[in-house]
């Protein structure tokens, strides 16, 4: 019987209960002394939440290692798969009409209701509508992808000849409801905590939807660490014995269905260093599906009377996923995709496969490159390369990474088993943060660090001044002093106070454009030449808390507050007016109090 | 003379490269928030004291400069051009495998 659960609320209704200008939180005086972790024998879980299958992992402190969960099949693998079926066969095993089934469950009903079963979400998360790579999702996708009033995109579900639109961290959630409800019940007590796997190169927006997804489901914290951090987990704890007093370099390297992950990990004895880390977001194995079932519909519009339907792509698109895997190991596969014209035999060969992904392959390598620059590391100092992720296993992917390092230095697990190096990653860091002390965790530690950088626009030159650089260890703060710069013409009447308006950015150049726009950021200053302090902390969960101090006020605003404005299509969105100071009560640009903007202070 | 990132690190100016590092592993698994659940916050301050000194020195050109000029952490430049007082080699460009 498939497990009922309540169906979240449709984003619609939440969208106004939620404000749409969350930074400007007033000040609260717990804000600063917020622990992000739960008290101590707490129990958390290990998830590796991936594109396209979900494992559950909790240490066992007796055993000392990580165990697999089952899921209510008995598996330890479930398919990131939610379903909406309006079917008479549910209905008469009691379950609503709208409660979503989970799973295998749910993949069962692909066929049937197309349009109310929904995978392959993941890659959606934090994704304004407008954004060109929904426009190639939605080609492949049975679902429909929908914008909603905050211009992001959603799935578009029908239940009862009603619509209900979806954001995608609201599936996530589904998804993370079942799989707490599983773990419950396999490990027999409540579980409030967890450690989910995410891309490396999610930004702050996308971490902070995944942990709005585990907070719907019930997790009271949620520690988000990548899946490349977390097979170096795996690896430190798989490695032969290795002498303690050296410090061992890592390049992991994840490659999933929808992201690639790279990062430099420097492992001394059970201390893991997030050196680097870099990523590529929405591009990864499901890419090698594509292209071959682009190539399968160009052989079948060479065949006469063959015409393509919405399922027939639907069933191209998995054949394809079947010959892909197929292909890591065998030469050539021949197949046969049942389609509504008739049987669509073919051959391929693992040739044509790498001939049809030849630049997969070099955009694979780039992030690998990136990394290693980054954590200012000489190739001769990596010791391992450690590939995870079920694309990492394809022969030439292998080859072309391993001829860029001199020897043979791609790692073969030996104890833990290399499609669940992930999930053994979040089950170590899952024990730590839960409490337990078991001598070999005593002295584990991961010391993870910022993705993307963090700066203010500096308007005197509409650049972004970084102020935290990206790969700074976590938890990390910085403090800068800004100094408005007075007029030139001087104002006719007397100015009111003016009030310093100061934009936050995350990314990785100094061009506005191409940043997120975490947060814009206001406070008066008495007079025009006061300076105000403006410091930044980040915690170890990646809560940014900005502190304004001018003169006596003090202001604290906590800039990942879900969910942040950066898909708030107001005016100052696409403009990116930064630090300017202008009068009280006033509108930018009008004269008044206005200074020519704010002077960052070396 | 500026001491006080040693001072953090619990090392007198004249240590190795090698004692930077332990001292950093130890401070940091003493300090680190997820080591000290029930004093986070206090951890949390002392860690980011940690890894500013440790960001310093465990770079051979930053910690010259600072040896130098007791600039803090956010004070000195990407690639201080100073004479290296700790001449232990030079950063090679990870590059150069690819070209071969």
């Amino acid at each position: 019987m498939p497990t009922a659960m309540p169906a979240p609320t449709p984003t619609a209704e939440r969208g106004d209960e939620r404000g749409r200008e969350p930074m400007t939180v007033s000040p609260e005086p717990s804000i600063r002394s917020r622990s992000p972790s739960l008290p101590p024998g707490s129990h958390y879980i290990g998830i590796d939440l991936g594109t396209t299958l979900l494992r559950l992992c909790a240490y066992h402190p007796d055993l000392q290692t990580v165990r697999f969960v089952p899921n209510e099949r008995d598996k330890r693998k479930t398919p990131c798969f939610v379903a909406f079926p309006d079917d008479i066969e549910l209905v008469e095993s009691g379950r609503k009409a709208c409660d979503p089934v989970v799973g295998e469950e749910a993949q069962r009903w692909l066929f049937k209701y197309p349009k109310a079963t929904v995978f392959s979400w993941a890659q959606l998360v934090g994704l304004k509508f407008d954004d060109e790579r929904v426009a190639f999702y939605q080609r492949y996708a049975p679902y429909r992808l929908v914008k909603d009033k905050y211009a992001r995109v959603c799935v578009e579900i029908e239940h009862d000849g009603r619509q209900k639109h979806y954001r995608p961290e609201d599936l996530t959630a589904i998804l993370l409801t079942y799989a707490r409800q599983n773990a419950e019940q396999a490990l027999r007590h409540p579980i409030t905590g967890s450690v989910i796997t995410v891309p490396a190169g999610y930004t702050l927006l996308q971490r902070d939807a995944t942990k709005e997804a585990a907070r719907q489901a019930g997790f009271q914290h949620a520690r988000l660490i990548s899946n490349a951090a977390a097979a170096a987990i795996a690896f430190g704890f798989d490695r032969p014995a290795h002498p303690t007093s050296v410090t061992e370099y890592v390049l992991s390297f994840n490659l999933g269905a929808a992201h690639i992950d790279c990062a430099v990990v420097g492992i001394d004895e059970e201390v893991f260093e997030v050196l680097a880390s870099a990523g590529d977001v929405g591009f990864g194995a499901a890419d090698v599906d594509v292209r071959l079932l682009m190539h399968f519909v160009q052989d079948l519009s060479k065949q006469s009377n063959r015409k393509l339907t919405s399922l027939d792509l639907l069933s191209l698109r998995f054949g394809a996923e079947k010959i892909k895997k197929a292909l890591s190991t065998a030469d050539s596969i021949s197949h046969t995709i049942q389609l509504s014209s008739g049987a669509y035999a073919m051959t391929m060969t693992r040739e044509l496969l790498e001939t049809l992904c030849a630049d997969f392959f070099d955009r694979c390598l780039v992030p690998i490159q990136q990394v290693l620059v980054e954590a200012k590391m000489d190739i001769t100092k990596i010791s391992k390369v450690v590939l995870s992720g079920g694309g990492s296993h394809f022969p030439k992917l292998r080859d072309r990474i391993s001829s860029l390092f001199p020897g043979n230095h791609i790692y073969d697990f030996a104890l833990i088993d290399k499609h669940k190096a992930v999930g053994y990653g979040a089950g170590i860091e899952s024990a730590l943060l839960s409490g337990m002390r078991s001598p070999n965790i005593t002295n584990y530690l991961l010391i993870d660090s910022l993705s993307f950088s963090l700066g203010i626009l500096d308007t005197t030159t509409n650049t972004i001044k970084t102020l935290l650089k990206r790969n700074t260890a976590l938890p990390a703060q910085t403090t800068v002093t800004l100094r408005p710069i007075p007029p030139t013409t001087p104002p006719t009447s007397t100015p009111p106070a003016p009030i310093a308006v100061i934009k936050l950015y995350e990314g990785d150049t100094t061009d506005p454009k191409t940043c997120h726009l975490l947060a814009t950021l206001s406070t008066p200053i008495p007079t025009q030449d006061k300076h105000i302090t403006l410091s930044i902390d980040v915690d170890v969960d990646r809560t940014v808390l900005v502190t304004l101090v001018s003169d006596e006020t003090e202001k604290n605003v906590r800039v990942t507050d879900y969910p942040m404005p950066v898909f708030d299509v107001s005016e100052d969105w696409e403009r990116g007016v930064g630090v300017t100071v202008v009068g009280a009560g006033e509108r930018k640009g009008q004269a008044g109090g206005e200074v020519e903007g704010m002077e960052i202070q070396d | 003379m500026a001491t006080e990132y040693y001072d953090i690190l619990g090392l007198e100016q004249c240590c190795t490269a090698e004692d930077i590092k332990k001292a950093y592993k130890k401070e940091a698994l003493k300090w680190h928030p997820d080591k000290n659940l029930e004093n986070a916050e206090e951890a949390q301050m002392r860690f980011r004291l940690v890894a500013e000194a440790y960001e310093v020195l465990s770079d051979d050109q930053k910690r010259a400069y600072y040896d130098r000029t007791g600039a803090q952490a956010k004070d000195i430049p990407e690639n201080p051009s100073v004479p290296s007082a700790h001449p232990r080699g030079h950063p090679v460009d990870p590059f150069h495998v690819f070209e071969a």
